[in-house]
């Protein structure tokens, strides 16, 4: 291809070269033919002969004229390249001299473009590595996320396993469906290994799942149809962290066996490291090793269970998936009575992993444009600034012959060095930051771990460190006078271009305030969203609340053995001085999800209408432990044993759905000859989300019954210090629970901390943003102030002359300042009311034209525009007009 | 002009070295540096004129001669070569290493023959 292009290169360059170089070339073969020639001649040839004899020592003279030529063409081409080269060198140096000479205004450029580059090249990544780059499966795009629509039509259920099998067999729109258990419990497999055990979370998956994601092991198999039944050989395939940090990388793991609570179970495989399943469907949570679930009848009996995927048939488009399933969930609904109501929906796996970071993603990086669009506008203001200072300079340079073309190149080259020094540095903090960033796991963001500097973020930060530089470098120069004569007569005071300048440089700087405010408003918003979150009844005390899992490493023959360890730990931890209260709970709030159907007794409901019902299980006196109030009723005791009437614990919003128009207590929740009295009515407690509204839950005595094999979170209320405790609870639990006492303590707070996260994360950056943008506004108001004010020094010092105040001085030049931050914030508000209304989504608690937010930002901007300008109106003030006059 | 012997040909690369040489004293344009490769030659060399002249531009490509317009003594326009720095430095190299090998090859030629 390059062969082809070649020639017409050549072609084109003979073109621009010159004609010298040929010329040059036939001169020389000339000039030495001319003088053989004369030589010849001298020793005795006819002229004719002198002639040939010479062209025949030559040799090819046509050849070696064009070997000649091409060679001079070649040599120009060099001399013109390191003519260029040397220029370039030049305005490099010459750039250097100047930039040190303004060392402050040159470490100020630098500083305030490398932090934008950073931002910007950190925050591309995190969009790119979060939102744009696709999944890490095969044909991603065509993967779809299916969720079981609830009641309401915005709760997302699971599916049950018959109605998996029928929609799998069904479907024309999805070529396949795989899914996985949704309600795996974190470290709920003991893994045994050389004497000691280690929690480990184990999903279990549908015998398809990785190789419908196109995920190949990178040791061993995935599973066998036979180890997808529900009696077969056990099996597992270990994620590539597992592998390397339980098992040393062993390249011969596979056909090995492990021992996972207790049973042998056969190493059949080892994932890629590129598989990173919590990263995209559990954000924040552990997934360490995959086992078949079977898609049998008894699984299905146990409910809503599988989280399901498809894939969309080649040409299918979501849309018309999304038609069909929601026919097909009615189809199968109506056709099998008995199973639970399907409401199917197709929406994608992108959207569905990171649709609801794209809002607050895409608002960083507005957010980082405004923010280098404030750099820009700030280091054009600077560089009109530093122009006009050296008009003259310029001028003479073009009086003395520089080219137009030759003054815009230099200061090209100056802006350029700027803000590509800037960049350099600017990169460097991005790759430290994005790294510290991507490590963050106490932000349960999707595919967090996967965020990287890359190539197109580099890039991206290159580009605009050179549009930066070209625009800053270029702009102010085009505005500068064309006849140097105007320049040089123009002298020192400044007169039309001189305003017409600084009404430019107002401009820039109001658009600097107006984009400043736009920020200010936007993170208020987003922080008061915060706060509100924060805010939010959880209904319970976190405060002095810390939690232990207790979760033994061997299984228990029958409840008893159970209660009686769980009893035991209890009174133990109970007898802690310094512990006020102490209970335990199977599933703590913002830890898990699992609703019963919760029938009143008598009632009959239709079909989708059946009330549900969060389900825990807890020993006594959790609610005092928790501080969630006792509305009504008793809490458990120990005479509600296994023997006595199976008792429950319903909260407010779960008696009011249940019986609306009368007391709870006493009444009984089931259907058939199933039943539990409620004995009690308690306060509503968050679970799933912050923001979510408040829902129905039960509360199940832990001796009439465990959940599963249930492991529990032991609570205790407590005002002693964390190492104090965990020191207190290890002697005490030592001689019934050595194992447990290992765990680690968290505080409560932990957990809501989990859960605000992705929102504090936004809030921080922007927040930094917008701090920034702030500064960056207040900079760039400073500096065009303090210039008014030494450019009109002469006037000022005439109008003190003639008798005005210091007052009057400095409160003029104040004047001028609020006037420029009032044109600023005038168009900020409109900015802000343009902008803002797109990110209601990511508002809680405030609207888009929350009047605290905007009115804030307006107070904040004229208190930064009144220091940034105060300096400068004092300066002024202090102007000797005895100096400055006799000075001229 | 040496009709009478026969012309050597000329060892591969050694123009180059020639022409170096040449250029050592002073900067000459072509023609002149012809006329002074014969002269010390005793035109016992046959360099070929198209062959000095790839060689000169070899040189200037390589920037161990350098070269510029100037006037010759009956003004006429003639590009004149002038050895550079690194043009110096290489014919040194090169002029050691060429003794070397001419002294030891003729010092086997010459020597009596018999085992080593």
């Amino acid at each position: 291809m390059s062969a082809e292009i070649r020639p017409g290169i050549r072609r084109l360059l003979r073109f621009i070269t010159p004609r010298s170089a040929a010329r040059d070339a036939d001169d020389e073969i000339r000039l030495h033919l001319e003088l053989r020639t004369r030589q010849l001649i001298a020793e005795g040839m006819s002229p004719a002969a002198a002639r040939q004899e010479a062209e025949r020592r030559f040799g090819e003279v046509d050849e070696e004229r064009r070997a000649f030529r091409s060679a001079a063409r070649h040599r120009e081409r060099r001399t013109r390249w390191r003519d260029w080269l040397d220029a370039t060198r030049s305005d490099v140096r010459y750039a250097f001299r100047t930039l040190r000479r303004d060392a402050g205004f040159t470490a100020f450029a630098i500083a305030i473009v490398a932090l934008g580059i950073a931002a910007s090249a950190t925050v591309f990544s995190l969009v790119d590595g979060v939102v744009l780059r696709p999944m890490p499966f095969r044909d991603p795009s065509r993967l779809v996320w299916i969720p079981n629509r609830g009641d309401n039509g915005k709760d997302e259920w699971r599916l049950q396993v018959s109605h998996f099998r029928d929609v799998a067999a069904r479907s024309q729109s999805l070529s396949d469906l795989a899914g996985y258990f949704a309600y795996y419990s974190i470290g709920d497999a003991v893994l045994m290994q050389h004497g000691e055990s280690r929690r480990l979370t184990r999903v279990p998956i549908t015998c398809n799942f990785l190789p419908f994601l196109g995920v190949t092991p990178r040791l061993g198999r995935s599973f066998s149809a036979d180890e997808c039944l529900e009696n077969g050989p056990s099996a597992t395939v270990l994620t590539d962290r597992t592998w390397r940090e339980q098992f040393g990388a062993d390249e011969h793991i596979v056909g090995k066996a492990i021992t996972l609570n207790d049973r042998a179970v056969t190493v059949i495989g080892v994932l890629p490291p590129s598989f990173d399943f919590a990263g995209v469907f559990t954000p924040g949570t552990p997934a360490d090793l995959f086992v078949p679930y079977a898609l049998s009848d008894n699984n299905s009996r146990g409910g809503n269970s599988l989280a399901t995927i498809g894939r969309l048939r080649r040409g299918v488009s979501i849309d018309r998936a999304d038609a069909e399933l929601v026919a097909l969930g009615k189809q199968l609904t109506e056709e099998f009575p008995q199973r639970n109501t399907l409401r199917l929906h197709a929406v994608s796996l992108e959207a569905h992993v990171n649709g609801h970071f794209r809002p607050a993603l895409l608002m960083l990086a507005f957010a980082v444009g405004a923010v280098m669009l404030i750099v820009a506008l700030n280091l054009a203001s600077l560089q009109f600034a530093r122009i006009t200072a050296r008009s003259r300079e310029l001028a003479v340079r073009v009086a003395l012959g520089a080219s137009r073309g030759r003054v815009i190149r230099q200061t090209l080259t100056e802006s350029l060095v700027l803000s590509c020094t800037g960049a350099l540095l600017g990169i460097a903090i991005a790759v430290v930051a994005t790294s510290y960033v991507s490590h963050l796991r106490t932000f349960d963001i999707p595919l967090l771990s996967r965020v990287t500097v890359n190539i197109a973020a580099l890039a991206a930060a290159a580009v605009v460190a050179v549009v930066t530089g070209v625009v800053v470098g270029v702009v102010p120069v085009l505005q500068s006078p064309t006849d140097p004569n105007d320049a040089l007569k123009d002298g020192t005071r400044g007169a039309t271009r001189g305003r017409r300048h600084a009404r430019i440089r107002s401009a820039l700087v109001v658009s600097e305030i107006a984009l400043a405010f736009v920020l200010v408003v936007a993170s208020s918003l987003l922080l008061r969203s915060f706060v509100r979150v924060l805010d939010v009844d959880l209904g319970f005390r976190p405060e002095h609340l810390a939690k232990l899992r207790v979760d033994p490493a061997t299984g228990f023959k029958n409840l008893a053995s159970a209660t009686l360890y769980y009893d035991d730990v209890l009174r133990r931890v109970r007898a802690i001085p310094g512990v006020t209260a102490a209970s335990l709970n199977d599933m703590l709030p913002f830890t898990g999800d699992r609703s019963w159907a919760m029938p009143a007794e008598g009632q009959t409901y239709q079909r989708g209408n059946m009330p549900e019902g969060f389900v825990r299980v807890i020993a006594t006196d959790y609610f005092r432990t928790m501080g969630i109030p006792m509305r009504a009723g008793r809490d458990f005791a120990d005479t509600d044993t296994p023997g006595s009437t199976p008792v429950v614990i319903i909260n407010e919003s779960m008696a009011h759905t249940l019986w609306p128009d009368r007391s709870a207590i006493g009444r009984r929740i089931g259907q058939h000859n199933d039943f539990v009295t409620v004995i009690g009515v308690v306060g509503d407690v968050r679970h799933g989300a912050l923001e979510s509204p408040f829902t129905g839950e039960v509360y199940y005595a832990m001796h009439q019954g465990l959940v599963g094999d249930a492991r529990f979170d032991l609570i205790v209320r407590t005002a002693l210090p964390p190492g104090q405790l965990a020191t207190a609870a290890r002697s005490a639990l030592a001689p019934v629970a050595g194992d447990v006492a290992k765990n680690a303590w968290t505080p409560l707070q932990d957990a809501i901390d989990q859960v605000a996260s992705p929102r504090r994360f936004v809030v921080v950056l922007l927040g930094g943003f917008a701090s920034f943008a702030l500064l960056l506004a207040a900079l760039g108001i400073y500096a065009l102030i303090s210039y008014g004010v030494t450019q009109r020094r002469q006037e000022i010092g005439i109008r003190i002359a003639l008798g005005a105040s210091s007052a009057d001085v400095s409160g003029s030049i104040m004047r001028g300042t609020i006037a420029l931050s009032a044109a600023g914030m005038l168009l900020g508000v409109i900015g802000a009311m343009v902008v803002v209304p797109a990110m209601s989504g990511l508002l809680f608690g405030v609207t888009w034209a929350d009047p605290a937010s905007f009115v804030g930002a307006i107070g904040l901007l004229v208190v930064v525009a009144a220091v940034a300008g105060l300096v400068p109106a004092r300066r002024a003030a202090r102007v000797d007009p005895s100096v400055v006059l006799r000075d001229g | 002009m040496g009709e009478s012997s026969p012309s050597l040909p000329i060892v591969k690369g050694t123009v180059d070295n020639l022409v170096l040489k040449a250029l050592c004293w002073t900067p000459m344009h072509g023609f002149e540096i012809t006329q002074w490769l014969e002269s010390r030659s005793h035109g016992s060399l046959d360099i070929r004129d198209s062959a000095l002249y790839q060689a000169l531009h070899r040189l200037e490509e390589r920037d161990l001669v350098s070269a510029e317009w100037g006037v010759t003594e009956n003004n006429q326009r003639a590009r004149y070569y002038r050895i550079t720095k690194a043009g110096r430095a290489r014919l040194t190299a090169e002029t050691a290493q060429w003794v070397r090998y001419a002294k030891t090859v003729t010092d086997i030629l010459t020597s009596a023959a018999g085992p080593a």
